[in-house]
């Protein structure tokens, strides 16, 4: 049994990717060192990324798929699953066939692919909605996250287009990324690590890092949110099920108390 | 008062208006500005509340004075309840302010009527011009046109909005008479149909000059209220079809009539008509993306849609004679009119055959409802299970819809595609 381990990143699994498409031997899984658990019966390679190498995959992929159906395997990749050795299958099919493949749900690859795609661009939907900005230090938005897939990324153009005029900080708090607009441009941020002030304001604590105007539009906020409900057709399961409660932490209206 | 209070009073007040939706508009944002409704195409529910419905704008009246006293609202003249107005200032303050905390999507404005109607919709204007001018605001903007206010104003207005509604309130002129005495029919459908001219004329301007101000783009819908007045499902299914077909509305809401006040002219419910709401979604659902025809629906020796399954289903069953389908050769349209083929799966089957013959595990992969589409589809010939009588079907889907109800606690929830298409 021979198992790829990659570095984790984009171009590391595209590396390993590129490899698996010329390797004789036949690859059980591919796994990022993180996700990797060694195991007495399979031998691992390690995979050195190589930016060449995964350059070289990404422009043939690019030349060769629909736009969605790579697009649809970058989402796999973020999706954080497990999805490299179906992503595999499907490139090798892909380029064997030399007809864009990814109207063939039949197809248990494809089917795969497209399903794991679409719940991640479903959550990144979702946070379009879920995410909320809280004021702090005066002139910084800050939104906490903590989405089940990687999607930090995927939600920047989005908040870029609407709060282009202020500054911002979304943080993912699982996976410690943050992505911070400064009014220009944005940045990505790996290890993030909030201070105490702020670890206490999530917890609920009241701290100087909001000012009193903060709290006071969170305040009608949640005047708003309670009232807006028809008692008459109060219906809590509906709107769990449109709003799972792992999602509710991160939101500012006490959506457990109305 | 405080702004708390006036908002508490104001958001409550404008609740019974169903349509939350923040859908297809093309506002960019500016320089210097704040917001993009662009990006946002299919709508964004930033919540839900406790009564599972979307919360997508921030939903208040100007004020809930008014001049009418139409007997099923809350609002109505001769209502003993507390009262309140906002300013303009106040109502952009909090709409800058939650959109700039992603709370929202933008504004849905609506208003009682205070001395009349050209004096209201001034207010209303106001406020949205406020908001695109001085805070170069590119958010959602929805606003409810007062009937019988001026032409000129609605014009003024739709070059803000990016939605404009005018409620129809009740399904029949009859019944607009008897609980809306103040109102007439055609000073709500003249509106109408000069929105949805301007709507077109706009489209046409927009070709030809890009920089044209476009005229709420994100179309036009109304509301009606189910179960206050006698007219049957049949009735409103004909007035929607027209709506959708003549006046090109983007939506019709329905809401189920909530008694919030005592009347003997109001009928006396246990309880909203909420499963009687739901159905005439479906049917319009039926309408607008599935090309079905209100007469197909539903027919006058049947007004009433059904309570136990839904319309699709039911006009399955009452036409027989077109099925089976074998899904290897049927055309979309066809596809779509079996009983559990969404739009998505029919889509999905059409893009899948060209690679080969479709048989029944194929379908169930590709999202196709096994337990309803069997008695009504073949693959490459051959039957799941051939029942040819109807009642027997009947009892049969009946059967596994309670099922399902018992396992419903356990289920995902609805596919993401058709909440979006939704709104
Ligand atoms: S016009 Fe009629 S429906 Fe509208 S707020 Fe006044 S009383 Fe209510």
């Amino acid at each position: 049994m021979l198992i790829y381990v990659y570095d984790g990143s984009l171009e590391g699994m595209f590396t390993a990717l590129y490899e698996g498409l010329f390797a004789k031997e036949e690859i059980e899984s591919i796994a990022s060192r993180e996700k990797y658990a060694p195991s007495l019966f399979a031998t691992e390679k390690i995979i050195e990324t190589d930016l060449k190498k995964a350059g070289k995959l990404k422009h043939a992929l690019q030349r060769n798929l629909s736009k969605q159906a790579f697009k649809n395997l970058i989402y796999c990749y973020l999706s954080e699953t497990g999805m490299e050795r179906r992503i595999l299958s499907y490139i090798k099919m892909a380029l064997a066939v030399k007809r864009k493949i990814d109207g063939n749900f039949v197809n248990e690859t494809v089917n795969e692919i497209t399903k794991t795609a679409r719940k991640v661009a479903y959550e990144v939907h979702r946070f379009h909605g879920f995410l909320r900005f809280r004021r702090i230090y005066d002139d910084l938005y800050y939104a906490p996250i903590e989405p089940d897939y990687n999607i930090l990324a995927l939600l920047i153009p989005h908040f870029k287009a609407r709060y282009a005029n202020q500054k911002w900080f979304i943080h993912d708090r699982r996976r410690k990324l943050g992505a911070y607009y400064d009014g220009w441009e944005c940045h990505l941020v790996t290890g993030v690590e909030l201070n105490k002030e702020l670890e206490a304001l999530l917890q609920g604590i009241k701290t100087e890092a909001e000012g009193e105007e903060e709290l006071f539009y969170r305040e009608l906020w949640n005047e708003y949110f309670a009232s807006i409900a028809i008692e008459e057709r109060k219906n809590k399961k509906l709107q769990r099920q449109h709003m799972p409660a792992r999602y509710w932490k991160n939101l500012v209206e006490r959506v457990d108390q109305v | 008062m405080d702004l708390q209070e006036k908002l508490s009073i104001l958001s409550s007040a404008a609740k019974y208006d169903v349509s939350c939706a923040s859908s297809g508009s093309n506002r960019k944002n500016t320089p210097g500005g704040l917001g993009d409704s662009s990006t946002a195409a299919m709508g964004i529910c930033h919540s839900w509340s406790a009564d599972g419905r979307c919360v997508s704008l921030l939903k208040i009246l100007y004020t809930n004075y008014c001049i009418h006293d139409c007997v099923y609202c809350i609002n109505r003249r001769s209502n003993d309840i507390p009262r309140a107005s906002f300013t303009p200032e106040e109502v952009t303050d909090l709409t800058i302010n939650f959109y700039r905390r992603n709370y929202i999507e933008g504004l849905f404005l609506s208003s009682g009527v205070i001395k009349n109607p050209d004096y209201t919709m001034e207010l209303l204007i106001r406020t949205i011009k406020s908001l695109r001018q001085e805070y170069k605001f590119n958010g959602y903007i929805h606003l409810k046109v007062i009937p019988g206010a001026d032409r000129g104003l609605v014009r003024e207005a739709g070059f803000y909005a990016d939605r404009l509604s005018v409620n129809i309130e009740l399904p029949s002129e009859q019944g607009l008479k008897l609980l809306a005495p103040g109102k007439d029919r055609k000073a709500i459908l003249t509106p109408m149909s000069y929105i949805s001219d301007k709507i077109a004329s706009n489209k046409e301007e927009k070709k030809k000059f890009k920089s044209a101000m476009s005229f709420s783009p994100g179309g036009q819908s109304t509301q009606l209220i189910v179960g206050a007045t006698p007219e049957s499902d049949l009735q409103i299914l004909r007035l929607s079809e027209g709506l959708y077909n003549k006046v090109r509305l983007r939506r019709v809401y329905y809401s189920a009539f909530v008694p919030v006040n005592n009347n003997p002219l109001l009928p006396v419910l246990k309880a909203p008509p909420l499963q009687r709401e739901h159905r005439l979604y479906q049917a319009d659902w039926l309408l607008r993306f599935y090309g079905f025809a209100a007469n197909e629906i539903l027919d006058p020796t049947l007004p009433f849609l059904d309570d136990d399954l839904d319309p699709k289903t039911v006009w399955a069953l009452r036409n027989l004679q077109l099925f089976p389908v074998e899904v290897n050769k049927a055309d979309y349209r066809m596809l779509l009119r079996v009983p559990g083929i969404g739009q998505q799966s029919a889509r999905k089957i059409i893009s899948s055959r060209r690679w080969g013959r479709l048989g029944f595990s194929e379908l169930k992969k590709i999202g196709v409802v096994m337990k309803r589409a069997r008695y009504f589809i073949t693959c490459g010939g051959s039957f799941l299970e051939m029942i040819d009588n109807k009642e027997m079907i009947r009892t049969r889907l009946l059967k596994d819809k309670k099922k399902k109800e018992q396992l419903a606690a356990q289920q995902l929830p609805l596919n993401f595609e058709t909440r979006l298409v939704q709104s």
